[in-house]
């Protein structure tokens, strides 16, 4: 069904008969493309959404998350009834200790808050927060030659001391192969390997020559700064791959990197 | 490398991010707690409810979608079997919800007015087209995103979707709406 934008509209304003909207809606339900053009035509969004977005005033946040780091117990009579009588922070940390106590875990427990939060400030944590600043006019104009292309791998392969097969990652399904770059965390270089899927959305893969406290014992699916990511450890390096809110498309491609890069 | 590599370690391995990734959801969160309850009191109490549960419930999270969607779809199980019928009943949503005390005063005056006016409109609507609108218009989520989160049709979110536009459409017509962009 070829749907011009005048068509679209209407339906966005409730304008069609019931049988032309039941079948844009049985469309769009197979195809997320149509989905995304519907979503793009409509213009009370940004204007309504970033009103909203201003939303909540900053001491109100500044009092909620006071509240789930503080340890107040919750279970005063001022409470609403589904208060329990444990608070968020203690929770918090309960659930934190647990997690790093399961059998098999490979980060030891920690004695204090200060451990957990060097745990957290690994690595990871970086490139996620790196890469939550890329957005599609990030990556929409780059563009490189086979050579330059070419050039930034080798220089990326001495200093990480990592063959890349960049023939292989250029004929990844789905993500066109724009550059790589070297970055640094705590004095140690990671490669960042920028990718665009044919939405314009930025993908990157990292690899980091990281220590004993950074290898994973099996590959990790999480989501981190709003990016999906695939975190894994090979024989000798670190990879996150990471963007986008795709995750079962991110996890088959890092199933092929990993098997590229182990 | 199949299953293993897909492995479900996000609760072993990444608790020290969920409480992290929480707080930086708490916005979001608020916000959807917001388009529910109408009463930002009450979203208070809903998220630091969500919060809760979603520590507790996080060996269920899968880890293979959106955390922020999973935390979504707990605030609102909250809200429909457990808050709703104690929230206070308001006769207007305008009751509780005082724009000026939401809005960051720090931005520009006439702004300030036109943030004004769209917050009171999208307050006015019912809750069910409130909560598809802050999904979809200010989340960012898909349509079948939001379907997914509200546990309700497509055809449903674009119903309740058409209805608010109708009703936001009034602030002026939506072009003088996008002028203010």
């Amino acid at each position: 069904m070829t749907l011009s934008d005048d068509t679209l509209r209407a339906f966005l304003a409730d304008s069609l008969s019931e049988e032309e909207t039941q079948a844009i809606v049985n469309e769009m339900e197979a195809d997320p493309d149509l989905e995304r053009r519907i979503m793009a035509l409509d213009e009370l969004a940004a204007p309504v959404g970033s009103v909203m977005r201003g939303l909540p005033e900053d001491s109100r946040m500044e009092r909620l998350e006071k509240i789930i780091a503080a340890d107040h117990p919750v279970n005063d009579n001022t409470k609403p009834y589904w208060a329990v009588g444990v608070s968020i922070a203690a929770a918090l940390v309960i659930g934190l200790l647990v997690g790093l106590s399961l059998p098999g875990g490979f980060l030891s427990l920690p004695t204090d808050q200060a451990n957990v939060q060097t745990a957290q400030s690994n690595w990871r944590h970086e490139v996620a927060r790196y890469q939550a600043l890329y957005g599609k006019e990030t990556v929409a104009h780059l563009s490189f030659t086979a050579d330059e292309l070419a050039a930034q791998f080798d220089r990326a392969s001495d200093i990480m001391k990592l063959d890349f097969p960049v023939v292989a990652l250029s004929k990844l399904p789905g993500i066109e192969l724009l550059r790589v770059q070297v970055l640094e965390f705590d004095k140690k270089p990671i490669a960042q390997i920028v990718f665009r899927t044919s939405e314009g959305t930025p993908i990157a893969l990292c690899a980091f020559a990281g220590g004993q406290d950074d290898k994973l014992d099996t590959a990790i699916s999480a989501t981190e700064q709003g990016l999906a990511s695939v975190s894994w450890s090979g024989s000798t390096h670190e990879f996150m791959f990471i963007g986008g809110q795709d995750q079962k498309k991110l996890n088959k491609l890092a199933e092929e990197l990993a098997s590229l890069l182990s | 490398m199949g299953e293993r590599f897909y492995s479900l370690m996000f609760g072993k391995k990444h608790n020290d991010d969920l409480g992290q990734q929480l707080v930086e959801h708490l916005p979001s969160i608020w916000r959807f707690a917001l388009a529910l309850s109408g009463d930002p009191d009450i979203a208070d109490d809903l998220v630091q409810a969500t919060c809760l549960r979603a520590i507790e419930k996080q060996s269920q999270f899968d880890g293979l979608g959106s955390l922020i969607g999973w935390c979504l779809t707990i605030c609102r199980s909250i809200w429909l079997n457990e808050l709703r019928k104690n929230a206070k009943r308001q006769t207007s949503a305008l009751d509780a919800v005082e724009p000026e005390k939401l809005i960051d005063h720090k931005i520009d005056i006439e702004l300030n007015i036109f943030a004004a006016q769209v917050f009171t409109k999208v307050m006015e609507l019912p809750e069910a087209q409130r909560a598809v609108v802050e999904l979809v218009y200010v989340e960012g989520f898909k349509y079948s995103e939001a379907a997914k989160i509200l546990d309700i049709p497509i055809g449903t979110i674009m119903s309740r979707l058409s209805a608010a536009r109708k009703k936001l459409s009034e602030l002026g017509g939506s072009k003088t709406l996008v002028g203010q962009v």
